[in-house]
């Protein structure tokens, strides 16, 4: 039975040079690249997703990194029903500005799920965060998942956290 | 400050003491004692030689070159520009000559390639011009222009110009998803749901980044695409336009905004990524599909000009035919009146569609009112048998009766002709034989008297018997001399109208007149009618009607059924009326084709005769019963001769045996 096909934008959102490129492509291309090549303005993909029998279309909005000298574009946000706040595992300042970029969010997107995640999770050695911060985070409202764009550990996952979020999936799925 | 003062003032001295340097040092000047002990004899040379210009010049032009060599070249070229632009712009105002002798050899082909191009471009919209001006399209060119009351030029040249829409979008303004697309056919467009998004992603950054406002993109031009933006409360229509689109597109494209939210305001406002209301707009995004295409590529053909010429020349062939088939008629139609017994055509000649025929004709010949109608009744024929385009020809023949040859009827006096015979007056002997309330006709005709009428058996025996009448006359024709008997009257009027009833005159296919054996009817039923009139005037029947009815067979349309049925109907009852039949009790009526489908065709062409009347035996009693004198009427030769038009002139035309005529001749 085909359902129907309900749109919906979603917003990468993050320091620089977290990954939410390399996610993005890892979750619609199934693509990992060690080159990095930093977003100017946006880049936008498209994931469809089914869900309990109806078809989401993800457009998913990849949104420059942020860092002192450039802010996040309230206007890239606009209309978005989901949030994907991507942090760097190994840098823990980028956990800092995650509380920052939070206090946007809620402003700009109030009442908008938003999941947390991790990212670099394979890079073990190079891991800096403690459970404290993880705490930290999830103090904030947000959902906290650890995930690898190189080795595609829980990228699915997150998007799939990020549709139930949105009250489209059946539920909650078990974090592994 | 006055450290600075203090230094302007010592070099104001060491200048003062270099001038004179050759001669002696003033003892005082501490510097330059210093100078001297510091650069010994070589002082005044040396600076004789920094001083001395045409040193310098030497030195720095050995230098130069290689200095150049060695700066740093973007700083130099940055440096140097201005001085450039400067000494060239001198260099032009001294000799501009020079200058366009330089530059000619670039400057010419150069020069030569933009105009050829901009030519090229001109002959292409000429060409496109003078294809237009001869060809359909220009006819609706020039109507629509004058409907936009503008100049045709000015229309012409906005339809030259060309531009496309391949794609039209409809974009959620807030997230930037898109509701519905269309694409002209043929057109490959890269993802309609990715397009839309980076769309207002590149509103949104342009918007951020250079308008403080409300103002929006609008346009968004690639090369020869341009996407134009119109931005509606809730929607987005980006339409992609390849070329450079018209003023009617902006149009249209804000129409299609407005009607979008006027029907979908509800849906917009509370869009959740649900897209399926929005399929409905898909015939109006359709609509924003417009094109405007020179078709350069194919060779247009001047469809104006071949049509032209096609109607031209058609009109000629039709003309031409059309006037060879009148010509043709004309001489059949001639042919017809010179072979009609008794005409003599003197001329002919033709405006229109009507023959003018002179002609001259003897008393004898059919009149020609029943010639002109029959002579249609052919043309009519002609035209349909040959496929003609024109209608039928209409004759009009004036004619001059003339005497010609033998008259019909004899000139002679009777008792000159036949002295012998004595001289009797004939109405007073036959008066004397008739009884009360009989009436009958005499016509003496030299040695012949007809006797007519209705009388009693006894009555018609004393007229064949009287010596009287005998001695006369050579012979005496009783054969209309009827029998009267007052109870069979009214049963001689049925048997008479029996008689009528029972006349069929048949036709042949899609032909109204009379043919053949069933023209040889008519003379008999001329005579039946002529009895039947009779016969009703003395039993007093009144409103005596005879329904002359056509009709047709199930071939042909109605229309042509009608028209034959009553062409056949009106051919029988002129005939009729020709033979002296009284025409004030004929009526002729077309029926068509009324008949039921197991009559067969030939019988279903035909013409009868229907008899109506009214009165009654008691009414015809009475008329007989009253006492009225015996009534002759008499005809004498000159009331006969004297006629120049003979009642039986049908019958002459028919070679009908004169024995069976009602007159004697």
């Amino acid at each position: 039975m085909v359902g129907k096909v309900i749109a919906k934008k979603v917003c990468m959102v993050g320091p620089f040079a977290v990954g939410k490129t390399s996610l993005v492509r890892r979750f619609v291309d199934s693509i990992f690249s060690d080159t990095y090549l930093t977003t100017i303005g946006v880049k936008i993909s498209k994931k469809p997703v089914a869900v309990n029998g109806d078809q989401v279309q993800l457009m998913i909005w990849d949104i420059e990194g942020v860092d002192v000298f450039t802010e996040l574009k309230p206007s890239y946000l606009r209309g978005a029903s989901g949030v994907l706040l991507i942090l760097d595992g190994t840098r823990p300042k980028s956990v800092e500005m995650a509380a920052e970029l939070s206090n946007v969010l809620g402003e700009q997107l109030p009442g908008v799920p938003v999941v947390g995640l991790l990212n670099k999770c394979d890079l073990m050695y190079e891991w800096k965060l403690g459970e404290s911060d993880i705490e930290g985070l999830e103090a904030l409202g947000i959902s906290v998942i650890k995930t690898s764009a190189k080795t595609g550990r829980n990228v699915e996952l997150a998007f799939e956290l990020m549709v139930n979020k949105m009250g489209l999936g059946s539920g909650v799925p078990e974090s592994p | 400050m006055s450290q600075a003062e203090g230094n302007v003032s010592i070099e104001n001295t060491d200048q003062n003491n270099a001038e004179s340097s050759v001669g002696e040092l003033e003892p005082d000047n501490n510097y330059l004692r210093l100078r001297r002990l510091l650069l010994g004899e070589d002082y005044s040379s040396a600076l004789k030689r920094y001083i001395s210009k045409e040193e310098e010049v030497e030195r720095v032009s050995e230098a130069l070159p290689k200095a150049v060599k060695n700066t740093n070249q973007a700083e130099l070229g940055g440096a140097l520009s201005p001085v450039v632009d400067k000494a060239i712009e001198k260099s032009i105002e001294q000799n501009p000559t020079r200058i366009t002798h330089i530059l000619f050899p670039i400057m010419g082909p150069a020069i030569r390639k933009a105009v050829a191009s901009a030519l090229a471009e001109m002959v292409q919209s000429l060409n496109t011009l003078l294809e237009k001006s001869l060809t359909l399209g220009s006819l609706s060119w020039r109507i629509r222009a004058w409907r936009a009351g503008m100049p045709y030029a000015q229309y012409a040249l906005l339809q030259t110009t060309q531009y496309r829409v391949e794609q039209v979008l409809l974009v959620h303004r807030e997230t930037g998803l898109l509701l519905n697309s269309v694409t002209a056919p043929e057109v490959h467009t890269q993802d309609p749901e990715l397009v839309s998004s980076m769309l207002t992603a590149i509103g949104d950054f342009v918007s951020d980044s250079f308008s403080a406002g409300d103002e929006t993109l609008e346009r968004v031009r690639l090369g020869e695409l341009e996407i134009h933006l119109n931005m509606g409360p809730h929607a987005i229509l980006a339409i992609a336009v390849r070329g450079s689109a018209s003023d009617e597109l902006a149009l249209k494209s804000m129409t299609t905004i407005e009607t979008i939210h006027a029907r979908f305001g509800h849906q917009l406002n509370q869009f959740e990524g649900d897209r399926a209301p929005f399929d409905e707009t898909t015939p109006t995004l359709s609509e924003c599909l417009l094109s405007q295409k020179l078709e350069s590529d194919e060779k247009r053909k001047p469809w104006m000009a071949v049509l032209l010429l096609l109607i031209g020349g058609g009109y000629g062939v039709f003309s031409g035919i059309e006037s060879r088939q009148i010509e043709q008629q004309y001489i059949a139609l001639e042919k017809l009146v010179n072979d009609e017994p008794g005409y003599l055509v003197l001329s002919a000649d033709s405006t229109g569609e009507t023959l003018n025929i002179k002609a001259l004709r003897s008393p004898e010949s059919r009149t020609t009112d029943l010639l002109t109608a029959e002579l249609l009744a052919h043309s009519e024929m002609l035209a349909r048998a040959g496929w003609s385009i024109n209608s039928a020809v209409v004759t009009v023949i004036e004619d001059t009766v003339v005497h010609m040859g033998p008259a019909p009827t004899v000139f002679v006096q009777p008792v000159e002709e036949m002295p012998r015979r004595p001289v009797v007056n004939v109405e007073a002997v036959t008066k004397a034989l008739l009884i009360e309330g009989e009436r009958v006709t005499i016509i003496a005709q030299g040695g012949h008297l007809s006797v007519t009428g209705e009388v009693s058996e006894a009555t018609r025996q004393r007229l064949v018997e009287d010596q009287t009448l005998k001695q006369t006359y050579d012979d005496i024709d009783f054969s209309g001399l009827m029998i009267s008997d007052i109870s069979s009257a009214l049963d001689r009027l049925k048997e008479l109208v029996d008689r009528l009833h029972n006349t069929v005159f048949y036709f042949e296919p899609n032909e109204s007149r009379l043919s053949g054996d069933e023209l040889l009817k008519i003379p008999s039923v001329v005579k039946t009618i002529e009895a039947l009139e009779k016969q009703a005037s003395i039993i007093g029947v009144r409103d005596l009607q005879i329904i002359v009815m056509g009709f047709a067979d199930s071939t042909g349309s109605l229309f042509a059924n009608s028209t034959v049925s009553q062409q056949r109907a009106d051919g029988i009852r002129s005939m009729l009326t020709e033979s002296a039949v009284s025409a004030d009790i004929m009526v002729a009526w077309g029926a068509g084709n009324i008949d039921l489908d197991n009559i067969s065709d030939k019988a279903q062409r035909r013409v009868t005769l229907q008899v109506l009347y009214s009165g009654d035996a008691s009414n015809s009693e009475s008329v007989l019963n009253s006492e009225q004198a015996p009534n002759v009427e008499p005809m004498s030769d000159a009331a006969q001769t004297l006629n120049s038009e003979p009642p039986a002139e049908k019958v002459n035309d028919m070679d009908v045996d004169p024995g069976d005529s009602w007159w004697v001749k």
